[in-house]
């Protein structure tokens, strides 16, 4: 790689049947060509496709000053749908596996028994894992206790993964991720038990890059978001259930950011000691980090005890929208019943469409009201649906569903490929293709890069990724609506 | 003249920790930065870390305190003990304004 900017240059390869890791050159050519993230991730995948690859993929602008810019890409062949899907990693993970000197990570065939990845400093090592058998608050402990490290962000399973459910998604640290594909599963099944990371690394950045950034951060805090902070804030523009935002308000106790993003939705509720006790204190898990709204969301049910539901899902790796449909259907209408229920889930092969439940494809879909707008970006299946099927805060961009739809799509493989949190292209309207293009531009010395060009990108990828997919799969007949299938048929059509 | 920190308003973006590094050495890390973000994660304990030149300041949640050569950091768990290797801040010198102010989405971050 000649450029000395954004990227460390390095691709990890690592061979969980050999026990082998190497390092190959991030070329040039596929940073001029595909910029990064998903849409390296599907080059590599192409590359190593018969060995089932998992790819962790940073983007162009992943770690840098670009408001949102915290995010990495996991790509692979999906269980539950077949399919080659996304999943972004958000908060601290994206920005840590940089800052190791590892710009790509690619996971090749199975090990012949549990193993933990290390990757750290430009090094990377395969070690056992001693942790197989731990839930996912334990693994977590156990890296950090094990690497000394409180620092260390963790890609880990629970016992869901473990026993290849599913139902399985993969954890950031404690508190689940956006994985709605199952590639939790898929970890389980090459016997992956964790990825952890740390990275006290270096890169650089053009001069005047820093300018740029913080104007547009300026323009972003005085628009839209101005005033506004919190999961719930999310959840009134979505219109989720009154009971939830309630349970929000009256337990919530801080409001996170991830790495660079002005606007914190990850907001912490405390269950288990008051919700506006600010010191350390000695009760050790005091509560929740609500990461996934549509999972507290599908948990509504059972009231004030949604957000213990939740936790209870990330302790066993456990994709929360999915289980609590399941969960409901069982019956059970206690938090004792639930959690039992969860625990068998953990270890069972059950899924929505074995239980005739609502899926695309065999994915949870979002507890909203259906439409044609928010129901073709879940149906196409290409990234994750942890993120809400429509714009938040601002009205709908396009004239129409299809147009909507091509609007959403287009913004997350923007985001996905540039390394930028695909939720807060949804709240964002100031990340334009114009200003993250002139981002790219100062930040690679490329005079003639321009908003046409990302956008040729972005339009290519989704083509591509569309063709390779076929189609959208089986979708649960209740989530059929009249224009569904040639709303997606022009979808796909607008991308060539 | 020193860096003040709004403590509750802070959301743990890390903005700050990476503007810092970028005054002391021009590029993308947190290794050169005066500030730290530190956390005891479960129990959403988080704050900053601001090595000055005679003291430490902890932007703590339940409000700020200064720890002087001698005394103990109590609180952060391991996250927080490596910046008493870091630079002091010096208010980025040079430039118009502090580059923690300016990145701080959230106007955490002043000087008086």
């Amino acid at each position: 790689m000649d450029y000395i900017n954004n990227y460390n240059g390095n691709i990890l390869v690592v061979d969980l049947e050999s026990g082998k890791c190497d390092q190959e050159e991030l070329e040039n050519a596929l940073i001029e060509g595909y910029l990064g993230g998903a849409a390296i991730n599907l080059e590599l995948y192409k590359k190593y496709s018969p060995r089932d690859p998992l790819i962790i993929g940073t983007g162009l602008l992943t770690s840098t000053f670009v408001p949102g810019s915290c995010a990495a890409v996991i790509t692979g062949k999906s269980p539950i749908t077949g399919k080659i899907a996304n999943a972004p990693l958000t908060w601290q993970t994206g920005i840590e596996l940089k800052l190791t000197g590892f710009d790509f990570v690619v996971i090749l065939g199975k090990s012949a028994k549990p193993v933990k990845l290390w990757i750290h400093d430009g090094l990377a090592d395969i070690e056992d894992s001693n942790e197989w058998g731990k839930d996912v608050w334990e693994t977590v402990d156990a890296l950090r206790h094990n690497y000394g490290d409180d620092m260390v962000e963790a890609i880990v399973i629970g016992p869901a993964g473990e026993n290849c459910s599913p139902l399985a998604q993969v954890s950031e640290n404690y508190w689940g991720s956006k994985d709605k594909f199952g590639f939790g599963k898929l970890m389980g099944e090459k016997k992956l038990k964790a990825v952890a990371l740390r990275g006290l690394g270096t890169f650089e950045v053009a001069d005047g890059f820093f300018d740029e950034c913080i104007t547009l951060l300026r323009e972003i805090v005085s628009g839209v978001i101005n005033g506004k902070q919190g999961i719930g804030e999310i959840g009134k523009s979505l219109k989720v259930s009154e009971g939830i935002l309630s349970v929000i308000k009256e337990m919530a106790h801080r409001d996170n950011a991830c790495f660079s993003c002005p606007y914190p939705c990850l907001t912490f509720l405390k269950y288990h000691e008051p919700s506006k006790e600010m010191k350390s204190t000695d009760v050790k898990e005091p509560g929740c980090l609500i990461t996934d709204l549509s999972g507290l969301a599908a948990f509504g049910f059972l009231g004030k005890d949604a957000p213990q539901a939740l936790e209870q899902c990330f302790r066993l790796g456990l994709e929360p929208t999915a289980s609590a449909m399941l969960v409901e259907k069982a019956g059970k209408k206690d938090l004792a019943g639930a959690k039992e229920e969860l625990e068998k889930l953990s270890k069972s092969q059950g899924s929505l469409k074995e239980a005739g439940l609502p899926h695309f494809d065999g994915v949870s879909p979002w507890p909203i009201i259906p439409s044609l707008e928010t129901t073709l970006p879940q149906a196409s299946g290409i990234f994750s649906n942890a993120v809400p099927p429509q714009m938040v805060f601002v009205n709908p961009q396009g004239d129409n569903p299809q147009a909507r739809a091509v609007s959403w799509l287009k913004k997350q493989a923007m985001a996905y490929i540039l390394g930028i949190c695909p939720l807060f292209t949804l709240i964002s309207p100031e990340m334009t293709e114009d200003k993250l293009a002139g981002l790219v531009k100062i930040t690679m010395n490329w005079e003639n890069f321009s908003a046409e060009k990302l956008s040729g990108i972005c339009s290519r990828y989704l083509a591509e990724i569309c063709a390779m997919q076929g189609g959208a799969g089986e979708i649960h007949p209740s989530l059929k609506m009249d224009g569904l299938d040639a709303g997606l048929k022009e979808v796909k059509e607008s991308f060539k | 003249m020193e860096l003040q920190f709004d403590t509750l308003k802070c959301d743990g973006c890390r903005a700050c920790e990476f503007a810092c590094n970028y005054h002391h050495d021009r590029n993308i890390s947190p290794l050169g930065s005066s500030l730290m973000y530190y956390r005891e994660e479960k129990k959403n304990y988080y704050g900053m870390v601001l090595k000055r030149e005679k003291s430490l300041f902890l932007a703590k949640p339940e409000g700020p305190e200064t720890i002087l050569p001698g005394q103990q950091v109590k609180g952060g768990g391991a996250s927080a003990k490596p910046i008493l290797l870091r630079v002091a801040c010096d208010l980025c010198k040079g430039e118009e304004k502090p580059l923690c102010v300016k990145a701080c989405p959230r106007d955490v971050i002043s000087v008086a």
